[in-house]
């Protein structure tokens, strides 16, 4: 237990690392906020924790994972935000202020860590920045081992991300959680080769990949150590192809397997919690639970295991946080009332003994009104 | 080598994911005693054997990306081999893009080959294809189909006013949408003609949209 960075957090104001306080101390806490939830309502904080421990909450913990969505509250353009820390900070900080939640994911774009590694970007401003697909960085197989390491310092772009994680930490306070975010290494390199490229590389080129892989995850071990050290009390790794929408289980376990465990160490040893996130369709829960041994399991469709809600909680509530799984096309079309019913029967499969936090399968959709992530955080209210 | 025995090898060539198996093939002096049509529907018959393979989760999306490859290197050849070959076709011309806004094109390569492979007469318009754009490819191609792809949510409003503007311009041209970010639901608030969820479904819904009256 290192007393002097719980006690410097404490003292700025924000969250100190989850593990640098002893599990069995942690859990003791949990089960207090529980107790308590029993007869009075609990900070978004204990709400979360508690949860996260797998002790029911006075309700369920909520977010709405607004993301750029909250830029229509003060009408930010998408670039402003993308390339601007302090625009960021602003953007998502009136989303959790206005809309409301226990939990902020910080997350830009897929693209934040390509663009330091050289990839021309575009960004539209209507939609999510992203790489300019024409010049991709890894244009031929051979184009992977001339990958080199980068300098976190000299990462304009992540810099940016560090900067906007600081703010928030410091603005979001007690208030609720803060979510850090990496994009897997299979991911960053996706978006230096092309989606369909990649894909190919994988099966054909897999040693030219997993070396490329190697160096990406130098860097985005400095760069998850960082947003650790800043105060982000937990970080989703995002391991979007993991999933049958994307690579075989065993291929993506040689390609990516190893490398997120590295994060996932990395961030454990900074006394931080590790989040995955994975929006692909049919996602590998027992191989992404088996390498990153995560916190917590955002996913937007059930794992490639389990036919129901129920069995998803049955096979793997005991061992992760759940996180979603509010449908994106649902808050499309959806009525409030219908975003509402969808969250009730969730909250009715998953939240029981804790281990669930309401929240869209991914983020929410940027440019359709606000009003279905009221009902996300209002079902919470009313039937969490 | 024995004919059918060549046209085995293409499908193999293609189901197995080796352009080169099937190069080779092609390349073997008995082809000239074959029918190019027949040839064809070879590659095609391995790459609709890849399809239900991916439908019963016996292949990746990867793997059957390579099989498209392999289908393609063997059209390809095909076409040089014959340049008057002109293999059978079902009538119905359809013309597929990725709409404005979007650049995400593996769902959309993949059904272009899928009803490539099922006779039907593809144009691929490529990516962040703005109205005007579909509809002078629907115009030069006689297309019957518009196929509309995207994967962001964000491009949903311009797959909308595509879809407007082809009901519009273009009647009886049918519209067919598909991508990550939409289900039958949203296809139909958008007021296509038809939604196909994947690969598995696309010929099937082409079908059923061009029998709508």
């Amino acid at each position: 237990m290192n007393v002097a960075k719980i006690f410097n957090a404490l003292r700025k104001g924000i969250i100190p690392p989850p593990y640098e306080i002893p599990k069995p101390l942690l859990k003791l806490a949990a089960s207090a906020m529980s107790a308590r939830g029993k007869i009075s309502t609990l900070t978004s904080v204990e709400r979360t924790f508690s949860a996260l421990y797998h002790k029911e909450p006075d309700r369920v913990p909520v977010t709405p994972l607004l993301c750029s969505a909250a830029r229509q509250i003060s009408g930010t353009p998408f670039p402003d935000m993308s390339l601007d820390g302090a625009r960021a900070a602003d953007v998502f900080y009136s989303g959790f202020d206005f809309v409301g939640g226990d939990f902020v994911q910080l997350m830009l774009d897929l693209s934040v860590e390509a663009a330091d590694f050289g990839q021309k970007m575009v960004y539209p401003d209507n939609a999510t920045a992203r790489p300019d697909y024409g010049s991709p960085v890894i244009r031929e197989v051979d184009d992977y081992k001339k990958l080199k390491p980068i300098r976190l310092s000299e990462a304009s772009r992540m810099q940016e991300f560090l900067k906007f994680c600081e703010i928030m930490v410091k603005r979001v306070g007690f208030k609720g959680i803060v979510g850090g975010f990496a994009f897997g290494p299979a991911g960053v390199l996706s978006m230096l080769r092309g989606a369909e490229n990649f894909f190919k590389d994988c099966l054909l080129h897999p040693k030219e990949v997993i070396a490329a892989s190697e160096t990406i995850t130098s860097v985005l071990v400095e760069y998850v150590e960082a947003q650790c050290e800043i105060g982000v009390p937990a970080i989703a790794l995002d391991t979007l192809y993991a999933s049958t929408s994307a690579l075989p289980k065993k291929v993506w376990e040689e390609i990516e397997g190893p490398f997120v465990k590295q994060l996932s160490n990395a961030i454990k040893k900074k006394g931080c919690m590790v989040g995955v996130h994975n929006c692909g369709h049919k996602p590998y829960a027992d191989v992404q639970l088996k390498w990153m041994e995560p916190e917590v399991l955002s996913i937007a469709n059930l794992p490639d295991d389990c036919r129901s809600l129920r069995e998803l909680k049955e096979k793997y509530g005991d061992r992760t946080t759940l996180v979603g799984l509010i449908p994106t096309q649902l808050l499309i079309t959806g009525t409030p009332m219908e975003v509402m019913d969808e969250c009730r029967r969730q909250i009715d499969l998953l939240a029981k003994g804790g281990g669930f936090i309401l929240s869209p399968g991914c983020e929410y959709p940027p440019n359709i009104p606000l009003t279905n992530a009221f009902a996300i955080v209002e079902a919470a209210k009313k039937y969490g | 080598m024995r004919i059918e025995d060549i046209l085995l090898k293409i499908e193999k060539g293609v189901l197995e994911k080796n352009p080169e198996s099937v190069q080779s093939a092609l390349s073997l002096p008995e082809i000239n005693e074959l029918q190019a049509d027949d040839l064809f529907q070879a590659l095609a018959k391995g790459l609709e054997t890849a399809r239900r393979n991916l439908a019963a989760d016996r292949f990746s999306i990867p793997e059957f990306l390579l099989a498209i490859d392999a289908f393609k290197t063997g059209v390809r050849l095909l076409n040089e081999m014959l340049p008057d070959f002109s293999r059978k076709k079902r009538e119905s011309r359809i013309v597929i893009g990725v709409v404005e806004g979007d650049v995400h094109d593996l769902g959309k390569n993949i059904i272009a080959s899928v009803l490539d492979a099922s006779g039907y007469n593809v144009f691929d318009l490529g990516k962040e294809i703005t109205c005007d754009m579909f509809l002078a490819g629907i115009k030069k191609h006689d297309a019957s189909i518009a196929a509309l792809s995207l994967m962001m949510s964000t491009s949903l409003e311009n797959m909308k006013k595509i879809i407007q503007r082809i009901q519009r311009d273009c009647p009886g041209v049918k519209t067919l949408v598909g991508g990550a970010a939409l289900n039958q639901q949203i296809a139909m608030a958008i007021g296509s003609d038809g939604y196909a969820e994947s690969a598995l479904t696309v010929m099937e819904e082409a079908e059923r949209i061009l029998q709508q009256s």
